[in-house]
């Protein structure tokens, strides 16, 4: 990315404005701020969704008890909770619990919400996963094909191709999908999830059609990115240097065009987490995949928000875990981006 | 949901003199568009979107059902049209919404005291650091699904990116000689700022502005296919998909079939426009 155009006052909006300058001091100041932001953000988004639960108008006492228990009971419930004490009393009791990493109870299922999430957060875990590991590869394999070929009919409809994938949204992507290969040419399961147990074949069947569909936003949203950056750096001088001294094109792309060239990928990598989790809930309700997204949409439409705020929490500490990792990952990959992050 | 990300790529490198002419074309098929949505075809094809028709169910596409029909033999054309009113709707009051409020506070944050800086931008940081999807979703379980919640919780969460895209372009301006330079020879900073910075300042405010009526519609789109957005029997592109997904198993592939078209071209359109945006941003 040219950081002089000024196009890239929208991009330094999101990511920070690389300037030149190294101080190790400095690095190390940076990354402990990063790390130091996150509980603190951690606690702002547990208080918004802590609020956002309690402004339902659904009574907890009422999902419990069932609407015939008398009022004793009720109050026995309520007293027992703590549920007429004030919201911010109540906010500090959850902390205490979600310290001891207790969620509470699903008041739909048996189960608590702690055993439903350590069951479906794995199947989530080992979607997003595969899907990262195919949008890499692909995208890596489309970005360097569509540079190498800059201008050319290859590299346009690669973005052709690329424009439309990231303009159709992903479930129906999804439903497309399993009309496809599962309907009308039977090759795939329709839905379901086999867990890896019980073969890692079959595990494979379930897994490669919601990754697949998964990965195509991701891939498109990379390969752009990566198109455009190895472009920039295929055109720089010192690989014409490089290869006029008889240095190989595979020596070049992978000790050196790649290396500084994979700086912005890895930012947008960091970016698009969010469209991978929202991707993954909608995703894995199209393949009735037993994850975390269809746990949450399973207590939107059951009313359970004990349920809905445990899931939406561990996302949320899953989201900002990541991002921290990626920040840290940017400062080592470009040290130069320390002093740049200072308004 | 997060679409800062095709902020990064939507800008290509190639700069092009006539890009202006390049966004009136836009603006034109825009707005043809949106014509042909709002009243003509609205003319054209009289079939209610809620009129149910059981001699009619799961009638594959045809001359009198060109888009077919669902199970209770609702026409999936007329819903599809009716789908594109309220994925307009949702569309424009977002981008509005964020662009006055994230555009108000982005500009407030740029040229106030440090501190009003310090905190839109940790509150914008929390409003970041937040997977939307999941707020957005979390937010109608508990106040329940509707329209408004729907166009609320979206505007809510583009409202910080759009802070942070406003406040980077108008600071980047005040760095600028030419700032320095109306400075020196006395002009006034109200009058720097409306004539000067406004203009420079207002090409990636649009651009990100663009990119978030698009957002807006894939992520209507989303919720209400999940149950969590617009609820039906008022037709949405997402829940036409969402009453397709069952029915598209067994074989009635056209009932998500055509809103998921419909989603495709209006993104399209929306991404092209904000990248020819871009580029006149590039070539400027």
């Amino acid at each position: 990315m040219r950081h002089s155009a000024p196009g890239d006052i929208v991009d330094a909006a999101i990511t920070v404005t690389p300037q030149v300058g190294r101080n190790p001091s400095q690095f190390r100041a940076l990354g402990l701020h990063r790390a130091l932001l996150a509980p603190i953000i951690l606690l702002g988004v547990t208080l918004v969704v802590f609020i956002v639960v309690d402004l339902s108008p659904n009574d907890p006492a009422t999902a419990e008890l069932g609407v015939m228990a008398d009022d004793e009971a009720r109050q026995r419930f309520i007293d027992e909770h703590g549920l007429d004490e004030p919201l911010l009393v109540r906010f500090g009791h959850f902390l205490v619990n979600l310290v001891h990493l207790e969620l509470g109870e699903s008041v739909t299922r048996p189960e608590s919400v702690n055993e439903l999430i350590a069951r479906a957060l794995p199947v989530s875990l080992q979607l997003m996963t595969t899907a990262v590991f195919m949008s890499v590869v692909f995208s890596l394999a489309l970005g360097i094909l569509a540079a190498w070929k800059e201008g050319k009919t290859i590299d346009q409809v690669i973005s052709a191709v690329i424009a439309i994938l990231q303009a159709s949204p992903s479930f129906w992507i999804g439903l497309l999908f399993v009309q496809l290969f599962a309907v009308s040419l039977g090759l795939l399961p329709a839905s379901g999830y086999t867990p890896l147990s019980s073969g890692i074949q079959s595990w494979y069947g379930s897994m490669i059609g919601p990754a697949i569909v998964l990965a195509i936003p991701i891939t498109a949203a990379l390969t752009r990115v990566l198109r455009a950056s190895i472009a920039d750096e295929l055109a720089k001088d010192y690989v014409r240097t490089a290869i006029g001294n008889g240095v190989g094109w595979v020596m070049v792309l992978s000790r050196n065009v790649l290396r500084n060239a994979l700086i912005a990928p890895v930012t947008v990598l960091g970016l698009v987490i969010g469209d991978l989790i929202a991707g993954a809930i909608l995703v894995e309700v199209v393949f009735n995949l037993p994850g975390m997204g269809t746990l949450l949409v399973a207590g939107v439409n059951q009313g359970d928000l004990g349920v809905v705020r445990g899931v939406a929490l561990v996302g949320a500490i899953g989201f900002i875990a990541v991002n921290l990792l990626v920040d840290l990952i940017y400062l080592v990959l470009n040290p130069r981006s320390v002093n740049g992050v200072s308004k | 949901m997060t679409s800062s990300l095709s902020l990064a790529d939507n800008v290509p490198a190639s700069s092009r003199r006539g890009s202006d002419r390049m966004i009136a074309t836009w603006v034109g098929f825009i707005a043809m568009g949106l014509v042909l949505i709002l009243v003509v075809l609205p003319a054209l094809l009289p079939t209610s979107p809620t009129a149910i028709d059981p001699t009619a169910s799961l009638q594959p596409p045809s001359v009198a059902h060109p888009f077919g029909t669902d199970q209770v033999g609702r026409d999936i054309a007329s819903r599809v049209l009716h789908g594109a009113r309220i994925s307009i709707l949702v569309s424009s009051v977002t981008a509005t919404l964020a662009l006055l409020v994230g555009g108000l506070l982005g500009a407030a944050a740029a040229l106030g005291p440090r501190w009003l800086d310090e905190v839109v931008m940790r509150v914008s940081d929390i409003g970041l650091a937040f997977p939307g999807m999941l707020l957005a979703i979390v937010i109608a379980a508990s106040i329940g699904p509707s329209l408004g919640t729907t166009i609320l919780v979206i505007s809510i969460l583009m409202t910080p990116p759009m802070a942070r895209v406003a406040r980077s372009a108008i600071l980047n301006e005040l760095g600028e000689d030419y700032v320095t330079a109306a400075r020196l020879i006395g002009t006034r900073s109200p009058r720097i700022l409306l004539r000067h910075i406004a203009p420079v300042a207002a090409t990636p405010i649009a651009v990100y502005t663009t990119v978030i009526a698009a957002v807006a519609i894939a992520a209507e789109a989303g919720l209400s296919f999940l149950g969590a957005g617009v609820p039906p029997p008022a037709p949405s592109w997402g829940n036409i998909i969402r009453d397709g997904q069952a029915l598209s198993q067994a074989g009635a592939w056209w009932v998500a079939l055509f809103p998921g078209l419909a989603i495709m071209g209006a993104v399209l359109t929306l991404n092209r426009f904000s990248e020819a945006l871009g580029r006149r941003l590039r070539s400027t």
